[in-house]
């Protein structure tokens, strides 16, 4: 408040001084120019809800708009299980989470939590570790590994079934109104491979995939200016980068993609997905997951002749130009009055602390347009502990049970439109972004303390900012 | 190749018979377009389902007397069939009853397209196949007697809870169960490099093999849902079906947006990017109809079905001709150079499927002669669809709304 009442001063100064001063507006709710454009002239228009997230940058060569097509494809189309005379869609399981990458990011949207035990996932998923290393990562379970596959090829058990059991917390805002916060606790039941107890477990939601080729060209100083490790600016917000084992690199190098920056580069999340959700090889992850007492040389895999992967490197290539490719939309509503003044609440609470809008990507080596691109992702990509409500209690890396990556905000609003939900955060507790704001503790409980301060139209105006992005 | 040389003679005849029955000296307006458009979507439908309610008789007459002739006799009438359901493609990603996944904001929306024509097959998933070694594998729901086969069953099996899932139903599990894989087998050479052949399933897998019986249940199941479904959409797009009605109410510009926004998606992101280009790259079988070896007739459907709504006009099964405002007329009246283009655009792409069909060979053996840069007949009727799409957008944004085709 202190910040806003010297601002207002200085405005108040200013337009004594200035002439027209009838046509006062406070600067800070101006539009500026070009902001709804988060990838700069790489953004798109989100016409149609299917489509929002699913559209490539525009300047795709007429070769590489080929490529972005085959790996559309085969991003939407479902995999299968050998043999099969769809060669090219084959070597789906033994055990797998999903058939296509689209079941867990629908129109390369977001995934939605579980709500009733027994129903199908449309993405989540669970993690599972024993211990972790801050070099080498997440110590698997011995018979499951790092990550529970509720589905496998018929002849075949699959891992094991979850279930889901909702409590409820009640809280109240400033000005007396009430809210109540959603909280699953999800277990894992039915194991077909032994018992899971004592396992740590990390329920996960699918990201939505915009703007993902973006992140990967942002350089290692780039994402390190924010961090601050040791809080010594003393605004109570730490930010630390987490480094993961990058396999083509065979070192540690920073994190930026999955929900605890886990993963360094686009291609290494996809083809961790490919093998952990889908159970396909590629020449990253080379090692089908197969199942405890199963002989998996004994199987159909989706190799084809004089290849020893189930995704070769030429395949591969394609979905990860699709996923390098794919832009972010044009902010809608950006120059409404309650949407400017949300963008002033956004800076006045901190929020932009964390969710940096603010960077320059550096070199890609998929597609050279979004090198040295203006980009506005609302994230810094960094780890902070985000309180004990949230944590999930198990380590990955560098980064704690309690310590999350920022989410990026650039397309928050078109969630609803793309996938009809509004699930938020890791597990898709939060059923809305207001939810999401209220969940946020450690690091961020002053910023959420100074948002249920605000009324009721200011929190409105907030959240019409957010759903602008 | 014979059956379209056929249909054309027919709509040549019936074209000059009709001529005085079009309304062609209409001034052209967006709302007898987007009549005339609901007209064609509506017969093209209605035939959609009645040419597959012969198939079905079709294959009822096959399953009741598995012989080499009424199996022929269905493989004949699926394929006969798939012209006009390939046609009405064009109606799909237009906000339409087919695809529409928002259920709750218009009637009639019944968003069964991935019951209707989900693809890949997961054709292990189904039936026996192949194990590449002279050998089958049975793994599917049809050997495995403890799955009870009913309509429930399966349709839980298909695209469970919409996603992109086990595909079980619809027009290629049919063509699976009437064909089999399609495996290029030559029996001298003991090479996969006999592209003439397309699936080699024998009616005797109806009669004496294993499973028979649940074969004939499941290819009897999955066939009722699919004429079942064909009738649901043939109904709601009918005059004063719910969708039928809906779509009359929806403004103009909504309508325009739905249904160019289709035929521009289908036209370059579906069938030029989706359809023609992975199936290049990545292999002779990544093609839709494999196991018939129809997929150069699907490209003939697919295009027609766009060309019709660009044309205003669509040539029904029993030769009779829906002709209308199109949608070069309307475009005309606003920019003579973006309709040309369009014109121009869509010309161009009858000819590149007239040259891919003209190769007389399957479409298996076209794409393994050709790379994605090799600008072979299939890259070159790709190219063809996405200038096509292209065009398309330029006509909406003339037309006053904004589309997206990829």
């Amino acid at each position: 408040m202190k910040n806003n009442i010297f601002f207002i001063t200085i405005l108040f100064i200013l337009i004594s001084c200035s002439k027209d001063d009838d046509v006062y507006k406070p600067v800070e709710f101006e539009y500026e120019l070009g902001e709804e454009n988060l990838v700069s002239e790489l953004s798109i228009e989100a016409f149609n809800a299917d489509k929002a997230f699913g559209r490539g940058i525009p300047s795709l060569s007429n070769l590489q708009s080929s490529f972005f097509g085959i790996g559309d494809a085969m991003f939407n189309q479902s995999w299968v299980s050998s043999p099969a005379t769809t060669t090219s869609r084959d070597g789906l399981g033994p055990i797998f989470n999903a058939r296509a990458c689209s079941a867990c990011h629908l129109n390369d949207g977001r995934g939605e939590p579980i709500l009733e035990t027994g129903a199908s996932s449309k993405g989540l998923l669970i993690r599972l570790s024993t211990g972790n290393s801050v070099t080498t990562g997440p110590i698997g379970h011995g018979t499951y590994g790092g990550q529970l596959q509720d589905r496998s090829n018929l002849g075949l058990k699959k891992e094991a079934s979850i279930q889901v059991v909702f409590s409820y917390i009640k809280g109240t805002y400033a000005d007396g109104s009430t809210y109540e916060l959603r909280k699953p606790n999800y277990t894992i039941i039915n194991e077909n491979y032994g018992s899971l107890v004592g396992v740590q477990t990390s329920p996960r939601i699918g990201q939505q995939l915009i703007g993902l080729g973006f992140i990967d060209a942002l350089s290692e100083a780039s994402i390190l200016e924010n961090a601050d490790p040791n809080d010594t600016n003393n605004d109570g917000i730490s930010g630390r980068a987490n480094y993961v084992w990058n396999v083509k690199k065979d070192k540690l190098t920073i994190g930026k993609f999955g929900w605890k920056s886990n993963q360094p580069t686009l291609n290494q999340q996809v083809a961790g997905a490919f093998n952990g959700d889908m159970g396909l090889t590629t020449s990253i992850f080379p090692d089908e997951n197969c199942p405890d007492g199963v002989d998996c040389s004994q199987l159909f895999n989706g190799n084809n002749p004089g290849e020893n992967v189930e995704v070769p490197d030429k395949q591969f290539s394609r979905i990860a130009l699709y996923m390098a490719a794919i832009s972010v939309p044009k902010r809608r509503n950006y120059k409404e009055e309650a949407v400017l003044k949300g963008k002033k609440h956004f800076r006045d609470l901190k929020c932009v602390s964390c969710h940096v809008d603010n960077f320059t990507t550096g070199a890609n080596e998929i597609l050279s347009q979004i090198n040295n691109i203006k980009i506005s992702p609302f994230s810094d990509f960094l780890l902070h502990d985000m309180g004990d409500e949230l944590a999930d209690n198990r380590a990955d890396f560098l980064a704690n049970g309690n310590e999350w990556r920022t989410q990026p905000l650039w397309g928050l609003g078109l969630i609803e439109a793309v996938n009809g939900h509004t699930f938020l955060l890791h597990d898709g507790r939060a059923r809305n972004i207001e939810e999401a704001i209220l969940w946020h503790n450690g690091e961020a409980e002053s910023s959420k303390e100074s948002f249920k301060q605000k009324t009721k139209t200011e929190r409105e105006e907030l959240l019409q900012y957010l759903n602008s992005l | 190749m014979k059956k379209i040389l056929g249909l054309c003679l027919v709509a040549i005849a019936m074209t000059s018979c009709s001529d005085d029955n079009e309304n062609i000296k209409d001034t052209p307006t967006k709302a007898k377009f987007i009549e005339n458009y609901a007209n064609i979507a509506a017969a093209n439908y209605d035939d959609a389902y009645t040419t597959a309610a012969t198939m079905k008789t079709k294959i009822d007459a096959f399953l009741a007397t598995p012989t080499e002739e009424t199996h022929k006799a269905a493989q004949n009438a699926w394929l006969y069939a798939r012209d006009f359901y390939g046609q009405t493609e064009a109606f799909r990603a237009a906000n339409g009853p087919i695809d529409n996944e928002d259920l709750g904001s218009i009637d009639g929306i019944l968003n069964t397209e991935g019951r209707i024509n989900a693809w890949p097959l997961d054709e292990g998933f189904i039936d026996y196949v192949s194990d590449n070694k002279g050998g089958a594998v049975q793994n599917g729901l049809i050997g495995d007697a403890n799955f009870a086969l009913t309509e429930a069953s399966i349709i839980g099996k298909n695209e469970f809870n919409n996603l992109a899932d086990n595909v079980a139903t619809g027009w290629h599990a049919i063509e699976f169960l009437l064909w089999g894989q399609d495996l290029n087998y030559n029996p001298t050479t003991h090479k996969q490099d006999n592209y003439a052949a397309a699936g080699q399933r024998g009616y005797t897998d109806y009669t004496t093999a294993n499973f028979a019986e649940r074969r004939k249940q499941y290819l009897q199941i999955v066939t009722n849902l699919l004429i079942n479904d064909l009738n649901d959409l043939r109904n709601t797009w009918a005059i004063g079906g719910l969708y039928r009605t809906a779509f009359a109410k929806l403004n103009e510009a909504t309508a325009l947006k739905n249904i160019l926004n289709g035929v521009g998606f289908i036209s370059n992101g579906e069938i030029a990017l989706e359809r023609i280009i992975p199936a290049v790259e990545e292999g002779q079988e990544n093609e839709h109809s494999c196991f018939s070896d129809n997929t150069n007739q699907d490209m003939w459907a697919n295009v027609n079905g766009i060309n019709n709504v660009i044309i205003g006009s669509y040539k029904r099964a029993d030769g009779t001709k829906i002709s209308g405002v199109s949608l070069t007329a309307i475009t005309k009246t606003l920019n003579i150079e973006i309709s040309t283009n369009l014109e121009t655009k869509a010309q161009t792409t009858l000819n590149k499927l007239d040259a891919l069909l003209a190769l007389n060979k399957t479409f298996d053996e076209i794409i393994s002669q050709e790379t994605l840069t090799s600008n072979g007949p299939a890259i070159q009727l790709s190219n063809a669809l996405k200038s096509q799409g292209v065009a398309i957008a330029e006509v909406a944004t003339t037309l006053g709304v904004s589309i997206t085709i990829d």
